[in-house]
């Protein structure tokens, strides 16, 4: 396979041997061709050659983060929905470092890390907690969700299929999608179309309900803009959770590994940013601010309001009113789990993966078995979660994506490392620190917390 | 901006960079401004010194280590 010399494109992640050399210089050419052109211009080449941000919206967008944003508009009305695009905002300066890494850097990051910072911060606390165990434990959620979301919805259309039974259907379902991925580029492109058009559906679907509800517009906008939080402790917590919580190592690392599965070279490094825009953010802003508007106007100064998922969506199914609206939310709600469940399923494939220090191999048996390993939370359709497991991950999580943020930040600024390509803006640094510093403190928080002294 | 540039931040003491060093001080005072909120918070005393001291402090440590390397 003859790469030309000028393409700067040889792919440095064996996802990326099966793309064919002539479509990665065809891409190269194509961007340098709309580069000089004004940015609505270059939107469509964007949005049809990007692919990791849409792929890391969908795995951003996952039962936590939509149960968040029920629980918000449900308890709070709109006053919250500026926390959605601080936490957005804030996340980005981290992930164009990840583009950077990926672009210009041109290595697996978690091999650099270990090189640089060690096995422990690379290999573990990156790799193994941030990637394999979020994708194994936050399965569970998703399953559980997903499959009660297909027997909420063949129970609208009359018809019984209860979890107990469904579950195969939602495995084979997301197995399925996310094994496509390994096979070649056009497995990889088919994946990221599917994320991109379920996160439409989600997007038109939540849409479709928000017009049946209808929305307080004035409020919207000035919960938007005007920074509001309950008063004490309840609000430091609210804002650090969840500004924190949007983007975390996972989606850092997943979008650093997807654009070395697409072969993604120096002259993508502006695609690799705008993806973060469109396909990232975007979505992420759109689907955040339709959830918590649609419980906003529906369940929220209605008492009590529920606080899982299931409760929150059965709660505002009567309250649609329409039939055709009720379809809209439960297909949409759909998407939500099974994107992420693929998206976990390919995340646990590279943690595994960079946590042994193994070459992955799309076609062989091991990559597979990894990326099946989410699906152990198929238990979770009739069995509880794995409350105690949770409670471990979500608090080695707390303390260690600080840590994690630390070695990216200090990667970055690594002459060693990245040479000329380190980053030479004082705003971006700042950017990257602001984030850290939440993560800070939301590892601090915890032990607060545990010490009796938060809250 | 002069007055920053009389340390490097890149210098190894001990096990890490300067810079790394840093992000440990920051960690430090974000512990130290979050602790002084807590006794705010729950109406004892002591609490807006330590708030005060560990905003302040993260505040030097960012602007300091946002510093990119010099050429």
């Amino acid at each position: 396979m003859s790469r030309p010399e000028d393409s700067g494109q040889s792919p440095v992640y064996p996802l990326a041997e099966a793309i064919p050399s002539e479509v990665l210089d065809a891409e190269a050419r194509r961007l340098e061709e709309v580069s000089h052109k004004p940015l609505p211009m270059r939107v469509p080449t964007y949005l049809k050659l990007g692919g990791p941000g849409f792929m890391g919206a969908a795995l951003t967008l996952g039962a936590g983060t939509l149960t968040a944003a029920m629980l918000s508009g449900a308890q709070f009305g709109y006053k919250t929905l500026w926390i959605s695009w601080v936490a957005i905002g804030s996340g980005l300066f981290m992930m164009a470092a990840m583009a950077r890494f990926t672009t210009r850097g041109r290595f697996r990051v978690i091999e650099k890390q270990s090189e640089r910072h060690g096995w422990l911060i690379a290999r573990f606390l990156t790799a193994f907690v941030g990637l394999v165990s979020v994708a194994v434990i936050f399965n569970f959620g998703q399953v559980a969700l997903g499959t009660h979301l297909m027997e909420s919805l063949a129970g609208a259309a009359g018809v019984s299929f209860p979890q107990e039974v469904n579950w195969p259907l939602y495995g084979i379902l997301t197995a399925w999608i996310a094994l496509s991925y390994g096979r070649g580029g056009r497995g990889v492109r088919a994946v990221e179309t599917f994320m991109k058009l379920a996160l439409l559906v989600m997007i038109v679907s939540f849409g479709a309900c928000l017009l049946v509800v209808g929305i307080d517009w004035p409020a919207a906008l000035r919960g938007l803009l005007v920074p509001w939080l309950p008063r004490g402790a309840e609000g430091v917590d609210l804002f650090i959770a969840s500004s924190a919580a949007a983007i975390g190592v996972g989606d850092w690392v997943f979008f650093h590994y997807a654009g070395l599965a697409k072969g993604w070279g120096p002259r993508h490094e502006g695609l690799a940013r705008v993806d973060l825009l469109m396909g990232l953010a975007l979505p992420f802003l759109m689907v955040y601010f339709v959830v918590v508007s649609v419980f906003a106007a529906t369940l929220h100064g209605a008492g009590a309001a529920p606080t899982t998922a299931v409760e929150l969506s059965s709660a505002l199914i009567p309250l649609l009113g329409e039939t055709v609206a009720e379809f809209a939310f439960l297909i949409g709600f759909l998407a939500v789990p099974i994107t992420t469940t693929v998206a976990l399923g390919i995340v646990c494939a590279v943690g595994m993966h960079e946590t042994f220090g193994w070459d992955p191999d799309v076609r062989s048996w091991r990559w597979k078995a990894c990326v099946l390993m989410p699906q152990i939370a198929l238990l979770g359709a009739f069995l509880p979660s794995p409350l105690t497991l949770i409670i471990v991950i979500a608090a080695f999580l707390a303390l260690s994506n600080n840590i994690v943020g630390w070695s990216f930040f200090l990667l970055l600024n690594d002459v060693e490392v990245m040479g000329a390509n380190r980053s030479k803006s004082y705003l971006w640094n700042l950017g990257i620190l602001l984030q850290v510093t939440l993560l800070n403190c939301v590892a601090a928080m915890w032990i607060f917390n545990r010490l009796g002294l938060w809250g | 901006m002069s007055k920053h540039a009389r340390f490097d931040l890149e210098k190894t003491i001990g096990p890490m960079r300067i810079r790394a060093w840093g992000l440990v001080l920051n960690l430090i005072m974000n512990v130290i401004a979050l602790y002084g909120l807590t006794r705010l918070l729950s109406d004892s005393s002591g609490g807006w010194p330590l708030l005060a001291l560990g905003v302040v402090g993260t505040v030097i440590c960012l602007l300091v280590l946002a510093r990119p390397v010099s050429n």
